[in-house]
């Protein structure tokens, strides 16, 4: 006996160095060694500190405004995603809505679309020459045509599109709960807000929080939205680093506004996870009960609950609606902010079928954002399952490492790879990767990093210990407990990561543009190309069919996806 | 079922991966065996065939498609991979010691000059080098095949060729143009650059900040505050024809499409100083593999020449480099022709500043 469990220690043991081996390996490989040297390259040009643009850029007027309206939209924005998207989760789950199964697709739908081309198509619906402001003129001419700019058009904008996010995480959660528990509140007479605010809420915290964090990220690093929406007033701190982060001589710019930046999320993160600790999560069931959907008794109050609901479900489809309307549009048409239904062609659809490339970066960019979404997501199985289970210093560093994709802008991430492994190196086992077909693949997968392990690091919180326990206590191997116990309850989540992963990644555009391989153009590549701005104004209406395929393409997929998450969901009951 | 067909597909991708390094592979030991030709010989072989991969920023409009029929039909086998001018810089200078692409078509010479400085490309001479002889600098590496004036036009309905602005100048000293006009949003376009460089350049001051004096510094400042920034969702050629902003400028090439789109025939400035005038050149990737370079070669001067460069500038309203190509422009880039002067300033400095300038603008100024 004693034997035995100095055998299984042992074999324990082995598994723990090669997984240690491996990580660290992986990670100096990956994540650190290409990040510093390309630091080094553009912080310490001659080998000394270059303090001259952290002065010039602490200096500029701009930078200054531009770093404050990131971090305030991104705390703005944290809050509205918060309370549209727990709103949108009680009307999908909680309360009983007329229309849930519209609704569910409606709130989701901002998902498929590329966040470029959504922004595109909402300033051609409010923007200047838009459809709805053009209308509008038409009835009030005195109307400011810039109407929709400005800090409230970005927030709207990013609060709509980013809110399908949110949602799609802390959902999850709520189906954790056990309806016993609220009939056991209301059989005491507890009212419906206080069930709201001290058993449901409670519940979703862990969700909430994650889903907080990288709301804020997305909005400290907005680039598409400000850029189109912001207008001079409201102008925000990524598309400059981007811009600076192209040119040779200017890459030191961005890697000092990419540590400025990188320093505000580590705080945030800091805190959030401090939070994170201190709260104690009840686990609320073992045996759950489903919940069942709660009617709203006040009529006035439902109807103006149903109204709203269906309003927000309408704000976030119909942009999709008009991506799919302007495929079928002429450039001159669309600037001119006229709708002429006999105007109407295909010949944008033609342009990209009989391009030299056609259909085959769809192929490319599926096979790209799969694997690599397979990838990520299998990894961070492991990692915050780690990360969670020994809660430790050498975990703290692994999480933190892991972490690093986050603090830098990703064009810097990308130059980084690309001319750590332009020659045979050591760390890659003397392959050179530079120009290979691989090295995308690694790019993509750094990027997804953080953010698929903070999502499954949340799911893996929400589990209760004492589920495993019992499966021990059971006989059951660690094996055994993990994938008949634990793995299925954070399989929702897991899936819903690797579709976000995924549809995400079908467009990537910063950092495929410099590792593709040319026989292997991506989608975002093709789609930019369309969009820059020395393009005629037809190659940019390229932008929408391709959005289009992305949206058909993303559509597929989830069907697919959920189509078995259902199937064996009703397998199992 | 997903994993078996993810896996299937990644098994797929594997494949391909597999047989690509292995043809690279193959080529590479052939390539020792071969001894360097003379340029000469190199063009005046048949193309073989061998694979080339063209990064370009002339592809779009369906420009590729008339590529690689042009191209097949003259017995090469290419792959295009388009890029903007910027990308397609960055991407070879930063592959230089593992290249993915072999011809680079379409940047300017400025863009050209630091793919030489990083050692990326090969020398060669094409057999047209003499009818581009006096429209750029000769560096022996990249060779112009379009002139790239930016052309200052205006809304016909809102002005005459007397009330237009007569010079860049005059957009900002003069108060009934403010407003009027649209200034550079963004500042990574070959075109936002000249227009840039064409201000400061007349500013020079070896004493001034960065190279330009307070004077040109308060100019360049003046002309951003007066102008118009052209916000996403508005098009500024749209706006010209409409007469919303009725002053905008347009590279060359652009001028023939952008009339089509708008319906608009603008007033074309003809400035004072000249205009901002680059060159769009070719070149040759720097390759271990002497075959590839040998094809790309023969491709890049099969390219440049008089036919193939003139039939692709009849249809998309170039300004040809190759003076044998000249009578086919289109009718109205001829009469740019006859009628424009490139700006003479030193463009090889403002080139070399440019990066600073667009920091410098883009901290303290626009």
């Amino acid at each position: 006996m004693e034997n035995l469990t100095k055998n299984y220690k042992l074999r324990r043991n082995i598994g723990f160095i090669l997984l240690a081996i491996v990580l660290i390996w992986g990670i100096s490989t990956f994540l650190i060694y290409p990040n510093l040297s390309l630091l080094k390259i553009t912080l310490f040009p001659d080998g000394k500190f270059d303090v001259a643009p952290v002065m010039q850029i602490l200096g500029s007027e701009r930078v200054v405004k531009a770093l404050k309206n990131s971090f305030v939209l991104a705390v703005c924005l944290t809050i509205t995603v918060n309370v549209l998207g727990i709103f949108e989760i009680f009307m999908l789950d909680y309360y009983e809505i007329k229309g849930k199964k519209w609704l569910n697709i409606a709130y989701h739908s901002p998902l498929i679309c590329n966040g470029m081309v959504l922004v595109t198509a909402y300033n051609f619906i409010f923007g200047s020459q838009g459809f709805l402001t053009a209308n509008m003129m038409e009835l009030f001419p005195n109307m400011n045509p810039y109407w929709f700019r400005g800090f409230g058009a970005v927030l709207i904008e990013m609060t709509f599109a980013g809110t399908s996010n949110h949602i799609m995480f802390v959902r999850d959660a709520l189906k954790n709960i056990d309806y016993q528990t609220i009939e056991a509140a209301q059989n005491m007479g507890v009212k419906g807000w206080r069930i709201l605010t001290k058993i449901v809420l409670p519940t979703l915290k862990p969700s909430i929080f994650a889903a907080s964090i990288l709301t804020f990220i997305v909005g400290v690093s907005a680039f598409a939205t400000p850029q189109v929406l912001g207008g001079e007033e409201f102008e925000t701190i990524n598309p400059l680093v981007m811009s600076f982060s192209r040119t040779l001589t200017t890459r030191n710019y961005a890697a000092v506004l990419a540590l400025f930046l990188g320093i505000i999320t580590i705080l945030v993160l800091l805190i959030t996870n401090y939070i994170e600790k201190k709260g104690n999560y009840i686990s609320v069931s073992k045996v759950k009960t489903p919940l069942k959907k709660q009617k709203i008794q006040n009529p006035v109050f439902r109807a103006i609950v149903t109204a709203l609901a269906h309003i927000f479900a309408l704000v976030q489809t119909i942009p999709l609606l008009f991506v799919f309307i302007f495929s079928f549009m002429t450039a001159g048409d669309l600037y001119a902010g006229k709708m002429v239904l006999k105007n109407f062609t295909v010949n944008n659809y033609l342009t990209v079928f009989n391009s030299t490339t056609g259909l085959k970066p769809v192929l490319t960019s599926m096979v790209y954002a799969g694997l690599s979404a397979v990838f990520v997501v299998a990894l961070m199985l492991i990692i915050a399952r780690i990360i969670t289970k020994y809660n430790n210093k050498l975990t703290g560093a692994l999480e933190l490492a892991f972490q690093i994709p986050w603090f830098l802008p990703v064009t810097l991430i990308a130059l980084g790879l690309i001319m750590t492994f332009d020659k045979p190196n050591a760390l890659t086992f003397g392959a050179t990767m530079t120009g290979t077909v691989y090295i995308m693949l690694i790019g993509y997968i750094i990027i997804k990093l953080p953010y698929t392990l903070r999502m499954i690091k949340a799911a893996y919180a929400g589990i209760d210990d004492s589920l495993e326990e019992a499966a021990k206590n059971l006989g059951a191997s660690t094996m055994k407990t993990y994938f008949k116990v634990i793995l299925p309850v954070v399989w929702p989540a897991v899936l819903s990561v690797f579709l976000l992963n995924f549809i995400q990644q079908l467009s990537e555009y910063n950092v495929s543009v410099f590792l593709f391989h040319p026989m292997f153009q991506p989608l975002g590549v093709v789609l930019n190309v369309a969009t820059s701005p020395d393009s005629t104004p037809e190659a940019q209406m390229l932008s929408f069919v391709y959005s289009v395929i992305i949206m058909i393409v993303s559509v597929l997929i989830i069907g697919f996806v959920y189509g078995r998450k259902n199937a064996t969901l009703n397998k199992r009951q | 079922m997903k994993s078996k067909k993810l896996l299937a597909m990644g098994f797929a991708f594997v494949l391909a991966v597999t047989s690509l390094v292995g043809c690279g592979g193959n080529a590479e030991s052939s390539a020792e065996e071969t001894k360097e030709l003379s340029m000469e010989d190199v063009l005046s072989q048949d193309p073989t065939g061998e694979k080339i991969v063209v990064a370009t920023n002339n592809a779009a409009n369906g420009r590729d498609v008339w590529l690689l029929g042009q191209a097949e039909a003259a017995g090469f086998n290419i792959e295009i991979v388009q890029l903007g001018g910027g990308d397609v810089t960055a991407r070879v200078i930063s592959e230089v010691n593992n290249p993915t692409t072999n011809v680079v078509w379409g940047p300017s010479e400025d863009q050209f000059n630091s793919m030489i400085e990083a050692g990326a490309l090969v020398k060669f001479t094409p057999e047209w080098a003499e009818e581009v002889a006096e429209v750029s600098t000769e560096n022996g590496y990249s060779w112009p095949y379009e002139i790239q004036p930016k052309l200052l036009v205006c809304n016909p309905d809102v002005y005459t060729e007397e009330t237009a602005p007569k010079s860049y100048k005059d957009l900002w000293e003069n108060e009934e143009f403010h407003g009027k006009y649209a200034v550079p949003t963004s500042f990574d376009g070959n075109t936002n650059r000249a227009i840039i460089g064409g201000i400061l350049g007349q500013y020079l001051d070896e004493e001034g900040d960065l190279g330009v004096s307070d004077e040109g510094w308060d100019a360049i400042k003046a002309y951003f505050e007066n102008g118009y920034k052209t916000p996403k969702g508005e098009d500024d050629f749209g706006n010209m024809a409409s007469g919303k902003v009725p002053v905008t400028f347009t590279f060359a090439s652009g001028l023939k499409g952008k009339c089509e789109s708008f319906g608009v025939d603008p007033i074309i400035v003809y400035t004072e100083e000249g205009e901002p005038t680059n060159t769009n050149q070719i070149g040759v990737v720097a390759n271990k593999n002497q075959e590839v370079v040998e094809e790309s070669m023969r491709f890049a001067n099969w390219l440049g020449s008089a036919d193939v460069i003139g039939s692709y500038a009849k249809e998309n309203g170039n300004m040809v480099a190759n003076k044998a190509a000249e009578d086919q422009m289109a009718p109205v880039i001829k009469e740019v022709k006859e009628n424009y002067k490139a700006q003479d300033v030193d463009w090889a400095y403002i080139n070399s500043m440019m990066d600073e300038w667009v920091a410098k603008i883009q901290l303290e100024i626009y």
